[in-house]
């Protein structure tokens, strides 16, 4: 008589493996107190396999994608003479946190390009919500000659490789006089860009036309349709749109390499890049360490606050950038 | 109500409708001025500018001159030519080649019933969220052969330290490696995707007998590949243009191996003043593009699944 004929487990459609008893040749009769342990532990194991291997593999990815941050954070806090040291120490043997001071201190203009940047995100923010929200708006709702054909030039700016248009952009920008000056991210950020007005009008899409009819049934405007009916109800994408704005004016320093030659005029993401040329910071990676993570944080902060208007976002697109 | 033209029943009230719709238009016009606007002066514009300037001599000492394509034909047999375009094709086949089924498998992983799987999204998604000059200074130090990261790993499973960065055989790999960690865990768009497909279909195929790898193959790829479609376009498209990370990081060293088609642009317009010659790479740069592109749209038919449309 099979050990196991009355288990559920053998019984299972398509899973025709045997338990592996560990005490197989044991007789039945006489279970010993190590298979009554083992058993059921075995068993769990195998119904929970797929759940263990998924927690394994994804342990080891999830530490392979957060350790460069780990070390990071503990080389900003090392003492410099602990930085270059091999084998690397994870944990500082004294905790530096004043390298976090200094390097404030020591980069003249590292406060600068942090105000620098926060102004650059608010102009950028502000400017993409009101231009972007505006132009879906005319896309998703009112009817015009040529809509169409529009829309299908804004979908395939969106496609459009930077390559051919950079080098005019500079160049018009510089007969325009705006070299050293914001005004480049401000006119670009007030235009509009496809990609939030193509995200903007899919959500617009989805919501009952019946309300600007009512509303424009009681004499609103067209703007004031927008403004009161439909903004309240657009939330969600505004916040997803603010929140890819932010990260793609705070990490961007190839415009401010391209417009920008006065270094008290830096963003704080051109600034990382220039801190590592500095006579004093530059070699001393504790300190480079410190602004990295310094410049991170706002980042993460912000996409723990709108994580779920961010993930929304892209659900809704399907691109990033 | 429909967009359609309503038919204009009696003159009276055709013309009230009338100006109500014209009135309609200007707004709409109003609305999305600011950007047509700068899409004729940023987009349009720029392109017949550029296109212009590739076909003269350009720069800033001497007056412009015509020469017709002669910054094309002078650009191809440039040796640049080939080793830039061979350089960035050689990190974009490998940062996507390995990239995309690194990211789906991730995304299968957190596709997963776990406890705690919005915290591993979370963690997953960090490095494509401070994608960029962070990443770049990061890995930097990372990569280095003395002390970085990576080769007190290597040296832990008793692997002799790699010279990364400053070797011609380590430095594209190096990058790719960086790139795969950027990108890797950047897979929310294949998660959405994931969760986007309907559960009667796995139901069903389990029903037909499917096991856990035919239903991958003949399920969730069909349905998932309008994704990987989109982004294998977008990678291609911003893979080809990639430049800032090797500026950053080796700066275009060592002997070249990492300087990319669009960092020899970037050095030829802003730092040679070349601008029509420069004009004439972008140019180049947009064909190619535009070519694999078209590849890539080509093949879409053979394995890219639509919802609606029947498989033969």
């Amino acid at each position: 008589m099979p050990v196991r004929q009355g288990d559920r487990e053998s019984r299972r459609h398509g899973d025709p493996e045997k338990l592996p008893l560990p005490m197989c040749s044991h007789p039945v009769e006489r279970p010993n107190r190590i298979s009554r342990l083992l058993v059921p532990i075995a068993r769990w194991l195998r119904r929970h396999r797929l759940q263990l291997f998924g927690y394994g593999v994804i342990t080891c990815l999830g530490v392979s994608f957060i350790f460069p941050f780990v070390w990071m954070v503990s080389t900003s806090l090392k003492p410099a003479y602990e930085v270059t040291t091999y084998p690397v120490r994870l944990v500082p043997s004294v905790w530096r946190w004043e390298n976090y001071v200094r390097v404030w201190q020591e980069v003249p203009w590292a406060r600068r390009w942090a105000l620098n940047s926060l102004l650059l995100v608010e102009i950028g923010v502000i400017g993409a919500i009101i231009s972007n929200t505006m132009i879906a708006y005319a896309f998703a709702r009112l009817r015009f000659p040529g809509r169409d054909i529009l829309f299908l030039v804004v979908l395939s700016v969106m496609m459009l490789p930077g390559v051919v248009t950079v080098i005019p952009t500079y160049l018009i920008w510089t007969r325009l006089g705006a070299l050293d000056t914001y005004w480049p991210w401000a006119i670009g950020a007030f235009t509009g860009s496809s990609f939030y007005i193509f995200m903007l009008r899919q959500y617009m899409l989805g919501l009952p036309y019946d309300l600007d009819e009512a509303a424009r049934m009681d004499g609103a405007g067209y703007i004031r349709t927008l403004v009161q009916i439909l903004v309240p109800l657009l939330r969600a994408p505004i916040i997803a749109v603010a929140v890819f704005q932010f990260l793609n004016v705070y990490n961007d320093f190839f415009g401010a390499i391209l417009f920008l030659r006065n270094v008290q005029l830096f963003p704080l993401s051109l600034g990382l890049v220039a801190v590592r040329t500095h006579p004093q910071v530059g070699w001393r990676l504790e300190l480079v360490m410190a602004m990295s993570t310094c410049f991170i944080l706002p980042m993460l902060i912000v996409y723990f606050v709108a994580q779920q208007y961010f993930i929304e976002g892209v659900a809704l697109t399907g691109v990033r950038r | 109500m429909a967009a359609g033209r309503p038919i204009q029943s009696s003159a009276g009230r055709g013309r009230v409708h009338l100006t109500q719709r014209r009135r309609e238009a200007l707004v709409a016009y109003a609305l999305i001025s600011p950007w047509f606007i700068a899409f004729l002066v940023f987009t349009a514009g720029a392109m017949v500018y550029s296109f212009g300037l590739s076909l003269f001599r350009a720069d800033f000492l001497t007056p412009a001159r015509f020469v017709g394509l002669g910054n094309y034909t002078r650009w191809v047999q440039d040796e640049m030519f080939g080793l830039s375009l061979y350089n960035t094709v050689y990190m974009l086949v490998f940062s996507i080649g390995l990239g995309m089924p690194v990211s789906l498998a991730a995304s299968l992983l957190l596709n997963l019933r776990l406890r705690g799987i919005a915290f591993f999204r979370t963690v997953f998604y960090m490095p494509a969220l401070v994608s960029g000059v962070a990443t770049f200074v990061l890995w930097n130090i990372i990569l280095n052969k003395d002390f970085g990261l990576l080769n007190w790993l290597l040296g832990l499973a008793g692997i002799a330290p790699v010279p990364w960065l400053t070797t011609t055989t380590w430095a594209k790999p190096a990058l790719v490696l960086m790139n795969l960690w950027a990108a890797g865990g950047g897979s929310i768009l294949y998660l959405a995707a994931l969760q986007a497909v309907p559960q009667e279909l796995y139901e069903s195929a389990s029903i037909d007998g499917a096991g856990r790898w035919s239903r991958f193959r003949h399920v969730t790829l069909p349905q998932i590949s309008p994704t990987i479609f989109l982004t294998l376009v977008t990678g291609i498209i911003g893979g080809l243009q990639v430049f800032l990370s090797t500026m950053v990081m080796t700066d275009g060293g060592p002997y070249y191996s990492t300087t990319t088609y669009m960092l020899v642009l970037y050095r030829t317009a802003w730092r040679d003043l070349r601008w029509g010659y420069a004009s004439a790479m972008a140019w180049l740069l947009f064909a190619i593009i535009m070519l694999l592109t078209l590849l890539v749209f080509r093949s879409s038919a053979a394995w890219v699944y639509y919802e609606g449309e029947l498989r033969r």
